[in-house]
């Protein structure tokens, strides 16, 4: 009996030797991730311009500028909620009423665009992006795209090209008017 | 009366069966490890923080700031001092992971430990030298590498338990 409970003792110690304590170490996931790029990469303020010679100002024919390319990126980890990100426009605090030429002012109403060229890079994502556009006399303006990674998308992204125009509705005083437009994309 | 007789066998069996885990045992031990910072975090990071030209890219990157790991070292291997190996490994399981196959641990050390990489499921030797006090420290900075599909996204974290083993030489 004696041995016995010997062995018993040495059971239990080397069952303890066995448990070695390990350390975690933790990763926590990273946040969702939300991009946008407006022009080309680099470009600072990308410039849409429009030169109208005086026998076409007010016709009212339209008068298109270059196309600049609007790219949105939302990337999360795979399996999370379903998300959609939302791009919309405002104007520059500069410019709340439209573009400005001194004390002149064409307003935002006459600039419209329209989209092509557009690419989800093979990427599976639900996009609403309507093919035309103007701006608002009243901002922010409705969504422009509406991005949507479906539940298990690590990536969503979009590109398009939008070729901005001048309405060219009305006469305006001779000038260069400016103005800068500023495009904010959000997720939830 | 009757149960000295039953336990003797019972105990017996015990007694082999442990028998058996000992000789393995001799050729690696596990040790008992503590950071000294008593817990290791990585806040996740997207390996590429730029979207643009980054499709596809999904690889998360964690790095652990640096901290001492101290290793307990059985008497047995000290007194007298013996040579040793240690290995690290890692599990092929972790918890937050739904695979495991894009996980990596790296590590650089301050110098008695050695520096190196591990896939799950992969093993590493982390020191081999003269075991001759109780605990065997070094500074350790570890970064982990894995794909943000493999992560549990209803988890949102992964719990990585390395693995410390020593033998004798």
């Amino acid at each position: 009996m004696r041995r016995l409970v010997v062995h018993g003792c040495t059971l239990i110690a080397a069952l303890l030797g066995l448990s070695a304590q390990a350390q975690t170490i933790t990763l926590a996931g990273p946040g969702n991730q939300l991009g946008i790029a407006v022009g080309a990469s680099g470009a600072g303020v990308s410039t849409v311009s429009f030169t109208l010679g005086s026998q076409a100002i007010g016709t009212p024919v339209p008068q298109s500028g270059a196309a600049i390319p609007i790219e949105v990126a939302f990337r999360s980890r795979a399996g999370g909620a379903v998300r959609t990100a939302q791009l919309t426009a405002n104007p520059a605090a500069a410019f709340p009423n439209g573009l400005t030429s001194g004390a002149n002012t064409v307003p935002w109403t006459e600039i419209s665009w329209t989209v092509a060229n557009t690419t989800t890079n093979g990427f599976t994502t639900t996009v609403t992006s309507p093919s035309t556009g103007s701006f608002p006399a009243v901002f922010p303006t409705a969504v422009l795209i509406s991005l949507r990674c479906a539940t298990g998308n690590r990536f969503c992204y979009i590109q398009s090209d939008y070729t901005f125009s001048y309405k060219n509705t009305n006469v305006v005083a001779a000038g260069t008017y400016s103005g800068t437009m500023t495009y904010t994309v959000s997720a939830f | 009366m009757t149960r000295p007789p039953l336990l003797a066998p019972m105990l017996l069996a015990a007694a082999l069966a442990l028998g058996a885990t000992q000789a393995s045992a001799q050729q690696t031990e596990r040790l008992t490890a503590t950071f000294s910072t008593g817990r290791a975090f990585a806040q996740g990071e997207w390996e590429t923080a730029q979207l643009r030209g980054a499709e596809g890219n999904d690889m998360v990157i964690g790095r652990v700031p640096a901290m001492q790991l101290r290793l307990a070292i059985p008497q047995r291997y000290t007194s007298p001092p013996k040579r040793v190996r240690i290995y690290i490994s890692l599990p092929q399981i972790a918890l937050g992971l739904r695979a495991s196959g894009s996980l990596e641990l790296s590590w650089q050390s301050g110098g008695t430990f050695l520096p190196g990489k591990l896939r799950a499921g992969q093993r590493a030797v982390l020191f081999e030298g003269i075991a001759s006090s109780s605990t065997l420290s070094d500074t350790i900075a570890f970064l982990i590498h894995l794909s943000g599909s493999d992560m549990d996204a209803n988890l949102d974290r992964v719990d990585i338990e390395p693995i410390y083993e020593i033998e004798a030489l």
